[in-house]
């Protein structure tokens, strides 16, 4: 087994028990590895984290994101990137669409400040005991979870536009029809 | 002796509102209004700072929530009877940013529109005769076109304009919708096959339908004259259906593959790979099938 495989698993078997089970790890064509584990609560990714943070592993991102059905969201997630010496181990939690909170990781990882404050302005998703809990970039006239609310940009540009006008050329077009 | 002079027809006047623009459009209308091979001021016009002097009014620039008081108070000042002129597709439709939080399109639903110049930008030419349809709009419609035409070479020559549709080289990919920016194309299914829509209203002349297309059913025109009448603004559009075929192995109605796949596929067209453009999908993998069979046994 490769070191940063048996490392982790000795991290989170002391963390969370052994009975939890192990990342799926992914080796890419240049040997760098990814691993991907999931978290069973929220109170779990301060302890990992914690832990992690032993290791010397950096946090690169949080993402924070809706899981998508073909027509609405069915969750949230938010997935926690970290950095052990080139290889990648990324956490995921999941939380509920209604009352989503999640511990603050920033009194462990710094650079975690902005990316909480961000996804609390993006998403309905409250971060407990974070100690600068003020607007990252959102205006403050406007309320948070700004994704949930409003179409992102990403959507709009794929000609995701209303029906509205289109129902307008259909009509003229069914007039200039015979 | 005595002499009969005709006076000349009185100059008009000109009053621009952006009421949140990208800029872009203002832009090509500042060069409109700089560059004098353009020709605007053979058109008899002058631009005025004062909205009540004005007697066109030429509108860019998608309606935000925020210009919107004062935009239409602005407007308000244009006594009547006055010609409301829209550039670029912003006003027009809202362009790349209909449906967005930020802004009220499209524009003629708060004030009456006469005329319409689409474009993400239009192109100084383009602006130059939607404004003489306007000051023919204005006229009465009593004198001949005043449209001065482009000069030679006044085009550059990566100018995209229109996008033509080939429904003959389509295979319903549907890319072109996907990355289409302003949302101007549809496909809907249709009786006679599967329909296709551009409304060039909301065509940014991006060109991005026309670089992914894989076979070459959208390609630019370089036609960059598309001003048009506020009636006829739904209906600017360029439509084509593809028709679905049987599959010719077991009936079931499928869009044809066209020869510029199969190109792209086989590189040259065979009598075997004939065979297989009047097959559906499914077909096509069993006859490749038996293909393979017969090789190897």
């Amino acid at each position: 087994m490769h070191d940063v495989e048996a490392t982790v698993a000795r991290v989170l078997e002391g963390v969370l028990g052994a009975q939890r089970g192990e990342p799926a790890w992914r080796r890419d064509a240049k040997g760098g590895m990814s691993g991907w584990y999931r978290l069973g609560n929220p109170e779990e990714i301060p302890m990992v984290a914690r832990a992690l943070a032993g290791l010397e592993a950096r946090l690169s991102m949080v993402s924070a994101y809706l899981v998508p059905s073909p027509q609405n969201a069915i969750g949230r997630e938010i997935a926690y990137h970290f950095d052990l010496d080139g290889s990648t181990l990324t956490l995921t939690l999941e939380l509920p669409l209604e009352g989503a909170r999640v511990p603050s990781l920033t009194q462990v990882y710094r650079n975690a400040d902005w990316q909480e404050r961000e996804f609390r302005e993006l998403y309905d998703i409250e971060v407990l005991g974070h100690p600068n809990p003020g607007r990252l970039f959102v205006d403050r006239s406007l309320e948070p979870a700004l994704f949930e609310r409003l179409i992102p940009y990403s959507t709009f540009i794929n000609g995701a536009n209303g029906e509205r006008l289109w129902r307008e050329v259909q009509a003229a077009q069914e007039e200039v029809a015979p | 002796m005595h002499t009969c002079k005709v006076p000349p027809l009185p100059k008009l006047r000109l009053y621009r509102i952006n009421t949140g623009s990208c800029n872009g459009c203002d832009v090509e209308l500042a060069a409109t209004e700089a560059i004098t091979r353009f020709g605007l001021d053979r058109l008899g016009l002058s631009f005025t700072a004062d909205p009540t002097q004005a007697d066109l009014v030429l509108i860019t620039g998608p309606l935000t929530v925020s210009s919107r008081e004062k935009v239409l108070a602005e407007y308000a000042e244009v006594p009547d009877p006055k010609i409301t002129v829209l550039i670029g597709v912003c006003p027009i439709s809202g362009g790349a940013f209909r449906d967005s939080y930020a802004v009220v399109a499209p524009l003629d639903e708060f004030v009456p529109v006469d005329l319409n110049i689409p474009g993400c930008p239009p192109r100084p030419q383009a602006i130059v005769a939607g404004i003489a349809k306007a000051v023919q709009l204005w006229r009465g419609g009593e004198h001949p076109p005043v449209s001065p035409g482009p000069e030679e070479g006044s085009l550059t020559e990566n100018l995209r304009g229109r996008m033509r549709y080939r429904a003959e080289a389509c295979v319903g990919c549907r890319i072109c919708q996907h990355v289409c920016a302003g949302g101007a194309i549809r496909f809907d299914e249709e009786e006679a096959g599967l329909g296709f829509t551009l409304w060039h209203n909301s065509c940014l002349f991006c060109g991005m339908c026309s670089h992914y297309c894989p076979t070459g059913a959208l390609a630019p025109t370089r036609e960059w004259d598309l001003a048009h009448r506020q009636a006829e603004k739904y209906r600017q559009v360029e439509k084509g259906v593809v028709p679905r075929i049987p599959c010719s192995a077991c009936g079931v109605p499928m869009l044809p593959v066209v020869p510029e796949l199969m190109k792209k596929g086989y590189r040259a067209l065979s009598a075997e790979t004939a065979r297989l453009q009047t097959l559906c999908s499914e077909c096509r993998q069993v006859r490749s099938l038996e293909g393979v069979k017969r090789c190897t046994t």
